[in-house]
C-alpha cells in the first residue's frame, strides 16, 4: 500500500483542515517542531484505515480537539494492488464512512458506512476487535511497519495471521497446514489424557482408569485380608479339630487320675482320723503314767525337803536365843550412856547462861559509851547548822545580782560610753576664746547652761545637732550640724541610759560600780555558807540531816535504858569493870568449850549403842520371821506327802505298774494304725487338689476349644458364603484389565505427546535453518547502520532478536544493548519485513522520531540505508530534527487546507 | 492277588470355571466341561470300571453355584453303577464348614458317590484305595507322605492305589507351597498306582505308577490335555497298564497368520478354516497375527479375519504384529509432508533407543534425533523411557496413522 495523501479536519491540534501530500513513493520526510501534529497525523491515518467509523472509544475520542465537540474527520488516499482508493471517515458525532475508488478520472463511491469499513478491512487484510478501538494486532502488516514515537525498540507479537504471514515471508517457509492440523489433533489427544503439567487430566481416561484401578486395588487388598482371615480361620479350624481330640483324651485321663487320687486321699483321711483317736489314747495313758511317776518323785523330794527344813529351823532357833541376850545388854548400856550425855548437857547450859550475862554487861557498857559520843556529835552539828543559817540570812538580804547580770550592766554602760563618744564626734564642737571675760548661755535640746569664759582661755563647747549660744551683749549664735545620724545615736544612747537606770533602780543601787561591789559581797557570803555546810556534814556523818541524827540519838538512849533494866545488875556486878567482865567472859568460853566436848562424847557413845541395839533387834526380828517361815514350809511339805499317799490307796508303786501297762497297750494300737497308712500320706491332699485342678483345667480347655471351633464353624460358613476366592479371581482379572486400560491410556497420551514434540522439533529445526538468511540480512543492515561489521544479529525461532555478537556463544542480549543499538536493530528488522512484504505490493514504513538515540555519525548511515530502502518502499519519516534529514527524500509539510 | 482292578483316573475338572477372558462365550466352555464329565462317566460305564477316581479339583472353588454341584451330582446319578470317588483338591479343599463338600446338595448325593474327605483307606473291588485329601489351599507339605503312613499298616497282599492332589516336585517347575509331591511317591508309599491331580497337562512318573492325567476338558491353548487315564492293575506289585482316553468336548486350536507373505498366509488360513468349519461349534480357536504390517493393511486384514472367524464357537485373536510404513508410503510422506516423514524417522530412532528394535532401512541414523536430545524431549514431557516398549511404539504408529487418515479426510 502506498499512501498518497492524508487530510484531517477537527483532529487533535487542528481545528481546521490540514493535509499532507502528495507523498512520494520513496522516502518522505515530514519535519516539524514538537507538538506540530506529526504523530497525530499518523494516528488519524491509522484510525481511518482500521477503525469502524462508529467507534466511540477513548482512542477515537482523543482525536477530537480539546475543549470542543467537533467531530474529527480523516481522508486518506492510497494506492493498493494497482488501484487508487480514498477513504473518508468522520467519527463521533454524525459518524460517516465512505470508500471511493478512482476510476475513469473520477472518484467513484465503492461503499458507505459499515460496508465501507468492511471492504477496507478486506483490502488491507486487517482485523476487527469485538468492540472498542483496534489495536496493533488488528492492523495486519502495518503493526510491524509503523515504528511509533517512544516505542522504537518494542515489537508487536508474531502470534497472529499477519505475524505468521510476515514470518513465513521472511523465512520463506511454507507452513504445512497439514502438520499444524496433525499437531492440533495430537495435542487434543494428549490433552484428553494429560494436563499441561503432565499429570493425568481430571475425568480423563487415564485418571478415571487410575481411579478405578485404585478402587479395585483397595478392594483387592481388603479382599486379600478377608482371604487371609478365611485361611487363618480354616487353619485354625484344622488345628482345633486336632487339638480337640488331644484335649478330650487329656481331659479323660486327667479326670481318671483325679478320681484315683481323690479315693486314695479319702481312705488316707479315714485312717488319719483313726490314728488321731489312737494317738489320744496313747497321750492319755502317757499322762497317767507320767502323773504317777511325778507323784513318786514328788514324794521323795518332799521328804528330802522336810529333812532340810528341820535342820534349818534348829539353826534359826539357836541364833534367835543368842540375839535375845545381846539385845538385853545393849539396851541397858544405852540407857546409861544417855544419862551421862544429859548431865553433860546440863553443865554446858549453865556455863552458857553465865557467859551470856557477862557478854550482856559488856554490851551495856559499849552502848553507854556510844551514847556519849553521839550526843557530842549532835551538839556540834547543831551549832554548825545555826551558823549556816546566819550566813544565808545575811546573803539573802542583798539584792539578787549575778555575775552575768553584772556583766550585762557593765556592757550597757560601756555602750553608752561609746555612743557618747560617737555623739561627740558627730556633734558640734565650738571653741571659744574670748578676748575678755564673757558670760555665755548654752542652750541645747531644751537644756541650757551658762558658762563663764575667761579672757584668752579657750573653751570648747560640744553639742549635738544644734547649739544655741547667747553671748551677753552680743547676741545669739546658733550653730547647726549637717550630720543626720546624730539624732539616732542620741536616741539610742538615751534609751540605753534609761534601761541602765531602770536595772539599777530595780536592784536598788545607783551605779554599776555599786553593782560590782554587791556581787563581791555576795560571793563572800557564798563562801561562808559553803564552809558552814561542810562543817555540818562532818558532824552529821551517816545521817542525812540533823533531825535524823537526833532520832539516832534517841534510839541509842533507849537502848542503854533497856539494857540496864534487863541486866538487873547486882552490887557486885556493878563493881566489876570492863576488864573484869571481859576476863569473865573469856573464862566462861573456855569452860563452855570443855563442857561441849564432854557432852558430845557422851552423846556419841549413846548413839553408837543405839545403833548396835537397833541392829540386834532387826536381826532378832528377821530370825523370828525365818523361824515362822520354816515352820510353815515344814508343815506344808508334810501335808503334801500325806496327800500323795492318800491318792493311791493301793499303793503308789502298784499304781505305777498299772499305768505303765496301759500306756504300752495304747502305743501298740497306734502302731497298728500307722502300719496301714500309705507312704507320703501327708502329700495326698495337695496331690488331690492338683489332680482336681488339672482335671478342671483340661475340661475347661476342651470346652474352650469346642466353643472356638463352633464359633469358627459359623465364621467359616459366613466367609465361605461370601464367595471370597471367586471374587478375588474376578478382582484380579478386573485389576489386570484396568491396569491394561491405564497403560493404554497413558501410552496413548504419551504417544500423542511424543509425536507432537517430534513434529514440533522438526518444524523448529526447519525454521531455524532458514533463519540464517534473515539473520544475515538484518546483520548486514545493522552493520550498515552502526558501522559494526564484526557483530551480527541473532534471532530465535520466534523471529525475536536475541541479541548481537561475534558468534552465538558471545551473544550480548537484546535487553542489554543500548537504546541506540536497539533502535537500529529494530529498524533493520522493520526494513527487512517491509522489504520482504513489498515484493508483491509496495509497503508503507512509518518511522516516527525513532532514531532519537542515534548519534550523528550513525545518523548518516541511517540516511544511507533509508535512501536505499526507499527504492522499494514508501518510507515516511516524522522528525522534529529537520536538519538531520536535509537533502534527502521528499520533504513534506502539514498544510492548512481551505475549509 | 485278588483279581484285576480297572478304574478311570481323572482330575482337575474345575466345574464352574468362569472363563472371563472369553466374555459371554464362557458359558459355552462351562457347559462343555459338564458334557465332558458325562462323556468320561460313559466311558467308565462302557469299560466296566470298578471305580471312577477324581483326584482333586472337581469344582473350580467352594463358591460355585449349587446348580453346578447339582449338575455334577446329576451326572453321577445317571451312572449308578459307576462308583465315583472324589478327593478334595486345592481348589476345593475340605477346609471346614466353608468347604464345598458341606453344601446342601451333598446331603442328598447319590449312593455311588463317595467323598474322600479324610485320610483313610477304602476297599474297592478287593483293592485298597488310600486317600490323602487336601484341607487347605496352600501348603509346603507333601500329601503323599500321609499315604505312606496309612499304607504301612495295610495287608501286604492287596493292591494299593493311592489318590492325592498336588504339584510334582520337579526342580524349578513347582512352587514350594503348592503341595509338592515327590516324584517317587508311589514307590515310597509302596503303592501299585498313585492317582494325582493338579496340573492340567498329562504327566507320568515313577515307572508309570504316578500319573497326572491333566484336565479332561482343556481350558487353554497349548495343553496336552483332554483325556482321562484308564488304568488296569492286575496284581500287587505289577506295573499298571495306563491308557489315555480322550473325552474332551471342545477342540482348542491355534492358527497363525504372518504378514510377511500375506497373500499366501491368507490363502492357507482360509483353507485351514474351511477344514475346521464343520466342527466350528466345538472349536475354540486362536489366531495369532505376526510380522510387520502397515496400519492400513492391518486393518483390512483384520476385517477379513473377523468375518472368517464368525462361525466358530469361541475365538481369540492375538496381535503380535509390528506396525511399519511401506517404502512407498514413506516416499509419499517425504514428498507431501517432509516434516512428517522426518518425525517418523525420529520415532523409529526412539524405538531403537528404547527397545533396541532395528532401525528401518529407509532411515539414516545420522539424520535422526540423537539420544541426549531424545532423552531431554522425553524428560520435558515427563515420559519415562524405561516404560516405552514395542507395544508403545506400535501404538504411536497406529495413532499417527489414524491421525493421518483423519487429517487427510
Amino acid at each position: 500500500m502506498i499512501v498518497e495523501s492524508i487530510q484531517l479536519r477537527h483532529v487533535g491540534p487542528f481545528r481546521g483542515a490540514v493535509g499532507v501530500g502528495p507523498l512520494a513513493r520513496g522516502l518522505n520526510v515530514l519535519a516539524a517542531y514538537n507538538e506540530a501534529g506529526k504523530s497525530t497525523l499518523v494516528k488519524a491515518l491509522v484510525r481511518a484505515l482500521f477503525d469502524r467509523h462508529t467507534c466511540r472509544s477513548e482512542e477515537i475520542a482523543l482525536l477530537r480537539p480539546i475543549g470542543t465537540n467537533l467531530s474529527p474527520s480523516v481522508c486518506v488516499e492510497f494506492r493498493l494492488g494497482g488501484e487508487r482508493y480514498r477513504i473518508e471517515k468522520t467519527f463521533l458525532d454524525a459518524p460517516r464512512s465512505q470508500l471511493s475508488q478512482f476510476d475513469g478520472g473520477t472518484w467513484q463511491p465503492v461503499a458507505e458506512g459499515d460496508a465501507a469499513d468492511s471492504r477496507l478491512a478486506e483490502l488491507l487484510r486487517s482485523g476487527q476487535p469485538g468492540r472498542g478501538a483496534t489495536k496493533p494486532e488488528h492492523w495486519g502488516l502495518f503493526q510491524y511497519l509503523w515504528a511509533r514515537q517512544g516505542e522504537p525498540a518494542s515489537w508487536p507479537s508474531w502470534d497472529n495471521d499477519a505475524g505468521e504471514n510476515v514470518r513465513s515471508r521472511l523465512v520463506k517457509i511454507e507452513l504445512d497446514p497439514f502438520i499444524e492440523t496433525l499437531k492440533t489433533s495430537l495435542d487434543s489427544t494428549y490433552s484428553e489424557v494429560f494436563t499441561d503439567t503432565g499429570r493425568p487430566r481430571m475425568h480423563g481416561p487415564l485418571e478415571l482408569a487410575e481411579r478405578a484401578l485404585a478402587t479395585l486395588t483397595e478392594e483387592h487388598q481388603k479382599l486379600e485380608q478377608r482371604v487371609r482371615e478365611l485361611e487363618a480361620a480354616e487353619n485354625r479350624f484344622q488345628q482345633l479339630a486336632e487339638q480337640i481330640e488331644t484335649l478330650k483324651t487329656e481331659a479323660e485321663n486327667a479326670k481318671k487320675q483325679a478320681d484315683e487320687v481323690a479315693e486314695a486321699a479319702r481312705k488316707a483321711e479315714l485312717l488319719l482320723s483313726e490314728r488321731e483317736a489312737k494317738q489320744k489314747d496313747v497321750n492319755t495313758a502317757r499322762e497317767k503314767l507320767q502323773a504317777v511317776n511325778d507323784d513318786i518323785e514328788s514324794r521323795a523330794r518332799l521328804k528330802r525337803e522336810i529333812g532340810d527344813l528341820e535342820g534349818k529351823l534348829g539353826t534359826v532357833r539357836e541364833t534367835l536365843a543368842g540375839l535375845d541376850k545381846e539385845v538385853k545388854d545393849l539396851d541397858r548400856w544405852h540407857k546409861e550412856a544417855e544419862a551421862t550425855a544429859q548431865n553433860a548437857q546440863a553443865v554446858r547450859r549453865e556455863i552458857e547462861e553465865h557467859l551470856d550475862r557477862a557478854q550482856s554487861f559488856l554490851k551495856y557498857r559499849q552502848a553507854t559509851s556510844d551514847l556519849k559520843a553521839l550526843e557530842a556529835r549532835f551538839d556540834a552539828a547543831q551549832r554548825a547548822a545555826e551558823e549556816l543559817e546566819k550566813y544565808q540570812r545575811q546573803r539573802d538580804v542583798l539584792p539578787a545580782l549575778t555575775e552575768s547580770k553584772l556583766r550585762s550592766l557593765q556592757h550597757l554602760e560601756s555602750e553608752i560610753g561609746k555612743l557618747d563618744a560617737q555623739i561627740e564626734v558627730l556633734g558640734l564642737s565650738v571653741e571659744l576664746t574670748p578676748d575678755k571675760p564673757q558670760r555665755i548661755e548654752v542652750r541645747e535640746a531644751h537644756k541650757s547652761r551658762t558658762l563663764n569664759l575667761k579672757a584668752g582661755k579657750s573653751e570648747t563647747i560640744k553639742g549635738g545637732q544644734q547649739l544655741d549660744l547667747r553671748l551677753e551683749s552680743w547676741g545669739r549664735i546658733r550653730v547647726r550640724s549637717g550630720a543626720t545620724e546624730l539624732a539616732e545615736l542620741r536616741k539610742t544612747r538615751d534609751d540605753k541610759q534609761h534601761a541602765l537606770k531602770e536595772a539599777l533602780d530595780k536592784l536598788g543601787i545607783k551605779t554599776v560600780t555599786d553593782a560590782a561591789a554587791l556581787v563581791e559581797k555576795r560571793k563572800g557570803f557564798d563562801e561562808k555558807i559553803r564552809e558552814a555546810e561542810r562543817e555540818l556534814r562532818t558532824h552529821l556523818g551517816d545521817s542525812d540531816d540533823l533531825q535524823t541524827l537526833e532520832t539516832q540519838l534517841s534510839r541509842q538512849r533507849a537502848l542503854v535504858k533497856n539494857l540496864a533494866h534487863s541486866l538487873r545488875a547486882t552490887a557486885k556486878d556493878k563493881e566489876k569493870t570492863q576488864s573484869d567482865w571481859e576476863a569473865e567472859a573469856e573464862r566462861l568460853r573456855v569452860e563452855r568449850k570443855r563442857a561441849n566436848e564432854r557432852m558430845e562424847n557422851a552423846q556419841k557413845d549413846a548413839r553408837q549403842l543405839q545403833v548396835n541395839l537397833t541392829d540386834r533387834r532387826n536381826r532378832q526380828a528377821d530370825a523370828r520371821t525365818e523361824e515362822a517361815t520354816l515352820t510353815a514350809q515344814l508343815d506344808g511339805a508334810r501335808s503334801r506327802v500325806a496327800e500323795i499317799g492318800a491318792r493311791y490307796p493301793q499303793g503308789i508303786e502298784a499304781a505305777k505298774r498299772t499305768a505303765q501297762q496301759q500306756f504300752n497297750e495304747a502305743e501298740a494300737r497306734l502302731a497298728g494304725v500307722d502300719a496301714k497308712l500309705p507312704p507320703d500320706v501327708d502329700k495326698l491332699p495337695e496331690r488331690n487338689r492338683r489332680a482336681a485342678r488339672a482335671a478342671q483345667e483340661a475340661a475347661e480347655n476342651l470346652k474352650k476349644a469346642i466353643q472356638e471351633r463352633d464359633q469358627l464353624t459359623g465364621t467359616l460358613q459366613t466367609l465361605g458364603a461370601e464367595g471370597i476366592y471367586s471374587r478375588e479371581t474376578e478382582l484380579l482379572m478386573q485389576i489386570a484389565a484396568k491396569q491394561r486400560e491405564c497403560d493404554e491410556a497413558r501410552k496413548r497420551g504419551w504417544a500423542a505427546r511424543l509425536l507432537y514434540d517430534l513434529l514440533e522439533r522438526r518444524k523448529q529445526e526447519a525454521t531455524r535453518r532458514v533463519l540464517a538468511p534473515l539473520q544475515q540480512q538484518i546483520s548486514a543492515m545493522f552493520a550498515e547502520l552502526s558501522g559494526e561489521r564484526e557483530r551480527q544479529a541473532f534471532l530465535d525461532a520466534e523471529l525475536n532478536i536475541r541479541g548481537i555478537g561475534r558468534c552465538e556463544t558471545e551473544l550480548l542480549p537484546f535487553e542489554a544493548l543500548s537504546q541506540g543499538a536497539k533502535e537500529q536493530l529494530m529498524l533493520a528488522l522493520r526494513l527487512a519485513i517491509a522489504k520482504a512484504t513489498s515484493e508483491g505490493e509496495p509497503q508503507l514504513l512509518i518511522l516516527d522520531d525513532v532514531l532519537v538515540n542515534t548519534d550523528p555519525i550513525r545518523q548518516q548511515r541511517v540516511l544511507d540505508v533509508l535512501q536505499t530502502a526507499s527504492e522499494h518502499l514508501q518510507i515516511l519519516v516524522l522528525t522534529c530534527h529537520a536538519d538531520r534529514y536535509r537533502g534527502i527524500g521528499h520533504p513534506c509539510t502539514i498544510k492548512a487546507e481551505p475549509v | 492277588m485278588i483279581g484285576n482292578m480297572r478304574f478311570i483316573h481323572s482330575a482337575d475338572w474345575q466345574l464352574g470355571a468362569r472363563f472371563e477372558r472369553f466374555g459371554t462365550k464362557g458359558e459355552a466352555l462351562r457347559r462343555a466341561r459338564l458334557q465332558t464329565l458325562r462323556t468320561a462317566l460313559q466311558a467308565a460305564h462302557d469299560h466296566a470300571t470298578d471305580a471312577f477316581l477324581i483326584a482333586g479339583d472337581l469344582f473350580e472353588d467352594a463358591q460355585v453355584d449349587d446348580t453346578v454341584i447339582e449338575a455334577a451330582l446329576d451326572a453321577f446319578r445317571q451312572f449308578p453303577n459307576v462308583a465315583v470317588f472324589i478327593l478334595p483338591g486345592n481348589h476345593d479343599p475340605n477346609n471346614g464348614p466353608s468347604a464345598v463338600w458341606q453344601r446342601r446338595p451333598f446331603e442328598q448325593k447319590p449312593a455311588n458317590v463317595n467323598l474322600l474327605l479324610e485320610p483313610r483307606v477304602v476297599e474297592v473291588a478287593g483293592a485298597l484305595l488310600v486317600a490323602s485329601p487336601l484341607k487347605q489351599k496352600r501348603s509346603t507339605s507333601d500329601p503323599s507322605q500321609k499315604l505312606a503312613e496309612l499304607a504301612r499298616s495295610l495287608p501286604g497282599d492287596k493292591m494299593r492305589i493311592g489318590i492325592t492332589h498336588g504339584a510334582l516336585a520337579i526342580p524349578g517347575k513347582h512352587q514350594p507351597n503348592d503341595f509338592p509331591i515327590a516324584l517317587d511317591a508311589a514307590t515310597r508309599a509302596g503303592l501299585d498306582y498313585l492317582a494325582v491331580g493338579h496340573w492340567h497337562t498329562w504327566q507320568r512318573y515313577d515307572q508309570n505308577r504316578l500319573i497326572m492325567p491333566g484336565t479332561p476338558e482343556p481350558d487353554d491353548f497349548g495343553q496336552d490335555a483332554g483325556s482321562v487315564a484308564l488304568v488296569e492293575l492286575t496284581a500287587r506289585g505289577h506295573p499298571p497298564t495306563v491308557q489315555r482316553l480322550p473325552v474332551a468336548t471342545l477342540q482348542w486350536t491355534e492358527l497363525n497368520l504372518d504378514f510377511l507373505n500375506l497373500d499366501a498366509a491368507k490363502a492357507a488360513m482360509e483353507q485351514r478354516l474351511d477344514s475346521l468349519l464343520p466342527q466350528a461349534d466345538r472349536i475354540v480357536l486362536r489366531v495369532t497375527l505376526t510380522g510387520s504390517v502397515s496400519p492400513q493393511l492391518f486393518d483390512e486384514t483384520r476385517q477379513w479375519l473377523d468375518a472368517k472367524l464368525q462361525p466358530y464357537l469361541v475365538t481369540e485373536i492375538r496381535d503380535e504384529t509390528s506396525l511399519a510404513f511401506l517404502p512407498a508410503e514413506l516416499d509419499a510422506l517425504q514428498q507431501q509432508h517432509p516434516l512428517l516423514a522426518q518425525t517418523l524417522g525420529d520415532l523409529a530412532q526412539m524405538e531403537h533407543f528404547a527397545t533396541n528394535a532395528p532401525l528401518p532401512a529407509a532411515f539414516s541414523p545420522s539424520a535422526l534425533i540423537g539420544l541426549p536430545e531424545a532423552q531431554a524431549l522425553l524428560d520435558n514431557a515427563k515420559i519415562d523411557l524405561r516404560q516405552l516398549d514395542i507395544g508403545f511404539f506400535k501404538l504411536a504408529k497406529q495413532l499417527l496413522s489414524a491421525k493421518l487418515r483423519e487429517a487427510q479426510r
